[in-house]
């Protein structure tokens, strides 16, 4: 994977895990967004068509807001069968979220994604913006 | 080498004491020999089995198995007993995958009388039963059904024909832990339940045809209905999108609750609410939907098996012909009575990738087995052998009645794809005689059995141990891997 993407994977024991930087915290959330996309490995359908989905959502702080937003992600990945394309934030706060996911449906994921988890996650600043690494439970 | 406080206190077992950390309330022992206790210091489990140790209620010890290895919140092997009347539960004790669980079914006919059927049977093992990602079964459930399935659990595939009386009695808790309500689950969670009924799922889930080699045990093995070079089927599977839903919602709504006490985590996986708190009782009950729907669901998968079964004989097999010798779930909080130390105790126990283990002589266990013991399956990695245990008095004291479940992972699954490709390896248990089905060569990859420690030394440590001891083992022949 590219790293301009903003994500590579990390070794972790039973799972999956994802290094994710941003300059900014919404840059970081893409970046973890399409890591989790990336991750999935959804595939393009001959009939797909495009769909956006609007997401509010509320945490008591800044990790719990990346795990819900990552989790409402594979939901609609999963369960909508959307392969998310492009991310837009209109609203981040450290507890708060509103944005619009737009992909195109229908998507076959070819590796289940059960959940993003909290395991040791902290979004830190770095010199160079913000980092998290997320753990998935597969 | 760290042993991050841990100190050898018996030939298998390891303990670091209450006072290694402030926050501990017991200490923390892991059942393990010299190397898998080396492995274990290698990741984060041995830190999370201490980090268990904070939990409050806790009673007695934070246990890990020797498949130890990192997990979320409890490490992978973990067992928790806390006071049911004032102590908590974790969904990180139980894990995503609610009832993850594998049942060994055992046949009338060898390995080598079946082996001329292997092939055709693997191919509509295959077709019948839907594996994979996001597969959907031919079982669409309406709501009522679906409050069915998840209230009743077994019983459910039993009114409709799917299960034998026989199949219920064989099911750690008759396939039914009670207080299911699926007022409890969301939407969401209730959403994916409809359709997955009757499907293997993908990771390391797997249905593998395989052979008993030895038998250790000859009086146990009588007892299970064991004999060298019987043809077996293990099935491993859970309760699929619904259950790590749940799970999902429960650790979102314990952080909320968490942060909103005030309690202080020593890690976030380990969020967790009282056990008689409104949130407690609601995990519990969703929790128990997804544990009647795990075994609703292997179930149903056994009936595709035998139905299976049937076909590449030409005849129809009943329960008696490929009969279910036991059903074990690994990831699990359960109500339970145990006397520790001459005093009954009602407790909370979680299991998370470790396996009820219970002696002889308990009410739980059905009456075939009452007066050996209950058995413990163990599979191994995909390509290597597995076991089969029988629980022991020795685990009721020792480890809430519980041993391992599995071979326990030792590498990363992205380490696993760069050792070997997909297409390579499953030519290379070609070679060794073992038939592949899967729909995903780098899910296979990541499967593979070097990705995972030896279940031989897993199991003979357990055995050493005392908490649960060899009955069988057998040797795969065809896998389908989800």
């Amino acid at each position: 994977m590219p790293a301009e993407q903003g994500f590579s994977e990390v070794a972790h024991t039973a799972d999956l895990a994802l290094k994710i930087d941003g300059q900014t915290i919404s840059e970081l959330f893409v970046h973890a967004a399409k890591g989790t996309a990336w991750l999935t490995r959804c595939d393009h359908s001959p009939d797909s068509r495009p769909e956006q989905h609007e997401l509010t959502l509320q945490s008591p702080d800044i990790e719990s807001l990346l795990v819900s937003w990552l989790n409402e992600l594979l939901y609609l990945i999963f369960e909508r069968h959307l392969l998310p394309e492009a991310y837009k934030l209109h609203e981040l706060t450290p507890f708060s979220l509103r944005a619009t996911v737009s992909g195109v449906t229908p998507c076959k994921a070819r590796r289940e994604v059960k959940a993003a988890t909290f395991h040791d996650l902290v979004v830190s600043e770095t010199p160079s913006g913000y980092q998290a690494v997320v753990v998935f439970d597969i | 080498m760290k042993t991050q406080g841990f100190k050898k206190i018996g030939p298998y077992l390891y303990e670091a004491p209450a006072s290694l950390r402030s926050d501990m309330l017991v200490p923390a022992r892991l059942y393990a020999d010299d190397g898998l206790f080396a492995q274990a210091a290698l990741d984060k489990s041995l830190t999370q089995l201490i980090n268990t140790a904070t939990l409050p209620g806790i009673i007695g010890y934070a246990l890990a198995m020797p498949d130890i290895h990192e997990g979320y919140g409890f490490p992978i092997g973990g067992v928790a007993a806390t006071s049911w009347a004032d102590g908590v539960i974790s969904p990180g004790g139980v894990g995503y995958d609610i009832n993850c669980g594998v049942r060994l079914l055992c046949s009338r006919v060898s390995a080598a009388e079946f082996q001329p059927c292997l092939q055709a049977f693997l191919r509509l093992l295959y077709q019948a039963i839907p594996s994979g990602v996001g597969e959907a079964g031919e079982i669409r459930l309406k709501q009522a059904d679906l409050k069915a399935v998840l209230e009743q659990g077994s019983e459910w595939t039993l009114h409709r024909g799917l299960a034998t009386i026989a199949d219920i009695a064989h099911t750690e808790d008759g396939g039914c832990l009670p207080g299911a309500d699926i007022s409890a689950l969301s939407e969401r969670a209730r959403e994916r339940g409809r359709d997955q009924l009757g499907t293997l799922g993908s990771g390391n889930h797997f249905i593998e045809v395989g052979e008993v080699t030895d038998i250790y045990d000859a009086t146990a093995a009588a007892a299970f209905g064991l004999w060298k070079g019987q043809l077996c089927i293990w099935l491993h599977s859970g309760s699929r999108g619904l259950g790590h839903q749940v799970c999902t919602d429960a650790v979102n709504t314990m952080q909320r609750t968490v942060a909103g006490q005030g309690y202080k985590l020593a890690d976030r996986e380990l969020a967790y609410a009282r056990c008689n708190s409104s949130e407690g009782r609601q995990y519990l009950a969703a929790m128990n939907c997804a544990a009647n729907y795990a075994w609703a669901n292997r179930q149903v998968m056994t009936q595709r098996v035998r139905s299976c079964f049937g076909q590449v004989l030409g005849s129809e097999v009943t329960g008696a012909e490929l009969r279910l010798l036991y059903d074990v779930c690994h990831n699990i909080a359960k109500r339970e009575t145990h006397f520790i130390k001459g005093q009954r105790l009602v407790l909370c126990v979680h299991r998370k990738g470790a396996t009820r283990a219970f002696g002889p002589g308990l009410p739980d266990l059905p009456d075939d087995y009452r007066s050996i013991g209950q058995p413990v399956l163990v599979p191994g990695s995909m390509g290597t052998e597995s076991f089969v245990c029988v629980g022991t008095q020795t685990a009721m004291e020792n480890s809430f009645g519980s041993a391992c479940h599995g071979a326990g992972r030792q590498m990363s699954r992205s380490q696993a794809r760069k050792s070997i490709k997909g297409a390579a390896l499953r030519d290379q248990l070609g070679e060794n005689n073992i038939l592949i089905e899967t729909g995903s060569l780098s899910g296979l990859a990541e499967e593979a059995p070097h990705a995972y420690k030896n279940v031989s030394t897993v199991v003979e440590t357990v055995h050493q141990a005392g908490l649960a001891t060899k009955v069988a083992r057998t040797r795969p022949l065809a896998v389908i891997k989800g």
